[in-house]
């Protein structure tokens, strides 16, 4: 499957699964509390304690647990115990995973709103590290990519053995690259470009190329895979890319035999073309006349509107 | 660093293939024993076999997991620097931890040490994390451990009186209410903020005194490698360098003539205490060498520890990132081919992953006219000043031994300079002198003897009212000048007014007189000639003697109060 079919079709996933959740507001939601006013936010008598209350009565609806954690955060913690009993909530594969999830969403959020939150650093981390083999896909890839993000080696060390071992495998193998992508210095790059090479599945294959482009060493992989017309377009333009980051000259090289080449893809030449416009030696671009000459002959033979768009930009360029 | 040839083996234990487990079995085994601190000090050196082809976080804790054991096997003096380095640039929880765990090691605590922890809280105080150095498990730490914060106030308690220094430090952090910590760790500040206030002393040594462990705080200067410690640069005249602009030279066309300064980074390193900040302070030195007047006399250069990835494009935009300013005398390089013979030259503390740097220590190598190393500053973040100020040694030293080709190569242009400055003050001086109104005009003919003075009333004031103009012109030729100038000025401006008193008084011939006529002239002109700048600090630098060592000035960089005077020191050898 081309793999922007295959993301359209996930995100098309994505959006009907949102649509099947029931998001009550929480309005209505939340029972009276005898003294207070029951209303949509905080400002309407509802503290964070009698929230945290609700949130972990294990006898209440789930609905109202999760929209209570929602609640909390529209408000101030000022209590390191209050992260400590989210983190507990987090960690219990007991409770109901809608509650986790957005449990999980809160400690996110107060990352970036609570300075309590950076005491608490530690014990996120040593949660998250338990969450790594959670029975929940969504928990599990979250916490797996908060981890990377931190270049967390544990992490790294799980979703490299999914790489290895299919068995093992914590998450889809795009997303693992993806997630290991976050730490230049880990020690994968081999594992990559084999991937790259022989995996048959497209999106890993187009994220394998794009890590590959802080790899010097996958400049001649890069060549090949970018060369082989019988390659999907997107993963030969990722390559492009990926070349372009770690041999300039030699992305310049074949962008270039690639541009003079009518029997090549329109839409692998129209890359090359733009890359050669923007990021290529503009000394060079502007004395290769042999380029200039074929290109202008390009407009009006049937091309594709993106190979003679990439054609006017390039000429533009060269005329500066 | 090498090990001691007692302890070679031990790093040539381990080959690149060996597992992180065995290393650790390894460290296991000879922590329990006394005396093996050296051997583990030797498996620290980045650029061994055991760490090529590993990732940042492996390298990382293994290095971590070898420190931590100094605790038990004592942390002899040669790993002293490696664990003042850890704390002062390390940014993962687990090497920092171990380092403070390292400190606990010493023979006895100092001083010197608390500014280091000082800096590694800060460095770690929004990264902490559990950390475990009983074990090498591949298992993550759970909370049943201390975090590395933990351990760090730890060795604050472990420290006591000689943690004093950071006692105001310390209690802000405790009573800030902006700065939050866990409970955990705030009961371990509190605690050693009781320990230091406990201690038997309360008020700490008024001056640094010779620790056990560590020598005397000295000033903040480089490692200076002595005479048999230099290296010339023979081996590395023809590699190719390429500098920002993709200009393409030898080695030996940009490092010879002036005194260099070099330092290596390379732009994919994720650690801002290391890389990022190096170039920033190098941009820095270059403003101070240009305040100090010394624009075109040094040599600035950086090289990349990762030349297939850092193009010449890459290093322009990092330098100017970092306010970096390109010209000749001043540029950042990569090496096409070659980097191997660069790495052998300098015994470049790094390791690589593949292309792929995996850990690097600090490093600033000052090289004199000829390209020879003659100074290094390695591990810890060097000083602007000490820097600078070796390098106008260096271009001091060119300057008085004239033998030296490197002397002539720096004197002449300090001799055009001088010789114009002089030149241009003549006219100046003949217009000062001729004869611009009938009284100048009267005194001329009067002195040459065509006119007499006889009939010109308070001719009896005129010696006084001279010598009155003479030292007033002295004064004003003495505040125009600094330093060795300031000296030679008023030495020949005495001079004159001894010759004249003593031609006058004594009645000796005209020739005395004219003698201390042009004495006063040369002590005028000295003043003309542009200011010193190159300041020759007497005492402050002391060349040890040949064959020796020197105890090394150790500089963190700055916070505010105890962290700003930051300094230690330890015996390191030339490397």
């Amino acid at each position: 499957m081309d793999p922007s079919e295959y993301r359209k079709q996930y995100e098309k996933e994505i959006a009907g699964a949102a649509e099947q959740i029931d998001r009550p507001a929480l309005k209505g939601v939340l029972p009276k509390v005898d003294g207070l006013d029951q209303g949509p936010g905080l400002s309407e008598g509802y503290s964070i304690s009698d929230l945290m209350q609700i949130a972990t009565d294990s006898s209440r609806d789930v609905a109202v647990r999760t929209a209570a954690i929602e609640a909390i955060g529209e408000g101030t913690i000022e209590s390191e115990e209050t992260i400590q009993s989210l983190l507990v909530l987090l960690r219990d594969r007991s409770e109901p995973v809608e509650l986790r999830r957005a449990v999980f969403t809160l400690l996110k959020q107060l990352g970036f709103q609570s300075k309590l939150f950076a005491a608490k650093r530690a014990e996120f981390i040593s949660v998250l590290r338990e969450l790594c083999d959670d029975s929940d896909a969504e928990i599990r890839t979250r916490a797996l990519e908060t981890l990377a993000q931190k270049k967390d080696n544990f992490a790294q060390q799980r979703l490299l053995e999914g790489l290895r071992d299919q068995g093992k495998a914590l998450v889809p193998e795009e997303r693992a690259l993806q997630f290991l992508g976050y730490d230049i210095h880990a020690d994968y790059y081999p594992l990559i470009r084999e991937i790259a090479q022989k995996t048959g599945n497209p999106l890993a294959k187009h994220e394998a190329i794009r890590l590959l482009s802080s790899d010097p060493e996958a400049a001649s992989l890069l060549v090949g895979i970018f060369r082989d017309k019988g390659e999907n377009a997107e993963v030969r333009n990722a390559c492009a890319a990926a070349l372009r980051a770690v041999a300039p000259l030699e992305f310049e090289r074949v962008a270039r035999e690639t541009a003079l080449d009518d029997d090549d893809s329109d839409e692998v030449r129209a890359a090359s073309i733009t890359g050669l416009t923007y990021f290529g030696n503009r000394a060079a671009v502007a004395r290769d006349n042999e380029l200039s000459d074929h290109l202008e002959s390009i407009p009006g033979k049937g091309k594709s509107k993106s190979l003679e768009r990439a054609v006017e930009r390039y000429k533009a360029r060269r005329s500066y | 660093m090498k090990a001691s040839a007692q302890y070679e083996n031990s790093a040539a234990l381990f080959e690149r293939d060996a597992s992180a487990e065995q290393i650790a079995r390894w460290v296991d085994s000879v922590r329990v024993q006394a005396g093996f601190g050296e051997s583990l000090v030797a498996l620290l050196s980045e650029q061994l076999p055991l760490y090529e082809g590993r990732s940042s976080n492996e390298v990382a804790h293994i290095r971590g997991y070898i420190m931590a054991a100094f605790e038990k096997t004592g942390l002899p003096q040669d790993g002293v620097p490696l664990v003042l380095e850890e704390l002062d640039s390390g940014h993962l929880a687990y090497g920092v931890g171990a380092a403070a765990v390292a400190v606990r090691g010493l023979e006895c605590p100092s001083r010197q040490i608390a500014p280091f922890l000082v800096q590694a809280v800060e460095n770690i105080r929004y990264l902490d994390d559990f950390v475990c150095y009983d074990t090498f498990v591949s298992e993550a730490p759970t909370s049943r451990s201390k975090t590395a914060l933990q351990e760090i106030f730890r060795t604050f308690a472990w420290l006591g009186v000689h943690g004093a220094d950071a006692l105001t430090e310390l209690n802000r952090l405790y009573n800030d209410p902006c700065i939050v910590f866990s409970g955990r760790v705030r009961a371990e500040l509190k605690t050693a903020i009781e320990a230091i206030r406990a201690a038997p002393d309360a008020d700490p040594p008024p001056s640094p005194v010779s620790s056990c462990c560590l020598p005397i705080l000295t000033p903040r200067w480089v490692n200076v490698l002595l005479p048999k410690g230099t290296k010339g640069t023979g081996a590395l005249d023809q590699l190719l360098l390429e500098d920002q602009d993709g200009n393409h030279l030898g080695f030996a066309d940009f490092f010879r003539n002036k005194p260099a300064v070099v330092v290596f980074f390379y732009t994919r390193c994720d650690n801002p205490r290391k890389c990022s900040l190096t170039i920033s302070k190098l941009a820095r030195l270059q403003q101070a060498i240009h305040s100090r007047g010394l624009a075109g006399c040094v040599k600035i250069a950086g090289f990349t520890y990762d030349p297939l990835y850092d193009s010449a494009a890459r290093l322009k935009t990092y330098g100017r990132d970092r306010a970096m300013r390109f010209d000749e005398d001043n540029r950042l390089f990569r090496t096409p081919v070659g980097i191997e013979r660069l790495r052998e030259h300098f015994d470049l503390g790094v390791g690589f992953l593949n292309a792929i740097v995996n850990h690097h220590r600090i490093e600033l190598y000052v090289l004199d006219a000829s390209g020879k190393t003659v100074a290094s500053s390695n591990r810890l973040p060097w000083d602007i000043d000490a820097v600078l100020d070796l390098v106008s040694e260096l271009l001091s030293t060119a300057r008085t031994q004239p033998d030296s080709a490197d002397t002539v190569a720096h004197a002449t242009p300090i001799l055009r300079t001088s010789g114009r400055a002089l030149l241009s003050s003549i006219p100046g001086f003949l217009v000062a002198i001729a004869p611009k109104c009938p009284i100048c005009w009267a005194a001329w003919l009067g002195a040459l003897g065509i006119v007499g003075w006889n009939p010109v009333n308070g001719l009896q004031y005129l010696l006084p009212i001279s010598v009155g103009i003479i030292i007033m012109q002295a004064i004003v030729a003495c505040a125009r000048t600094t330093g060795r100038s300031r000296g030679v000025s008023l030495i020949l401006i005495l001079s004159a007014i001894l010759f004249l008193f003593i031609g006058k008084v004594t009645g000796a011939t005209a020739s005395i007189l004219l003698v201390g006529v042009g004495v006063l002239a040369a002590g005028f002109f000295v003043s003309f000639l542009p200011r010193k700048t190159i300041r020759r600090r007497t005492g402050e630098f002391q060349h040890p003697p040949s064959g020796a060592e020197i105890h090394l000035p150790l500089v963190s960089e700055g916070h505010e109060d105890c962290s700003r005077d930051r300094t230690g020191s330890t015996t390191v050898s030339a490397s």
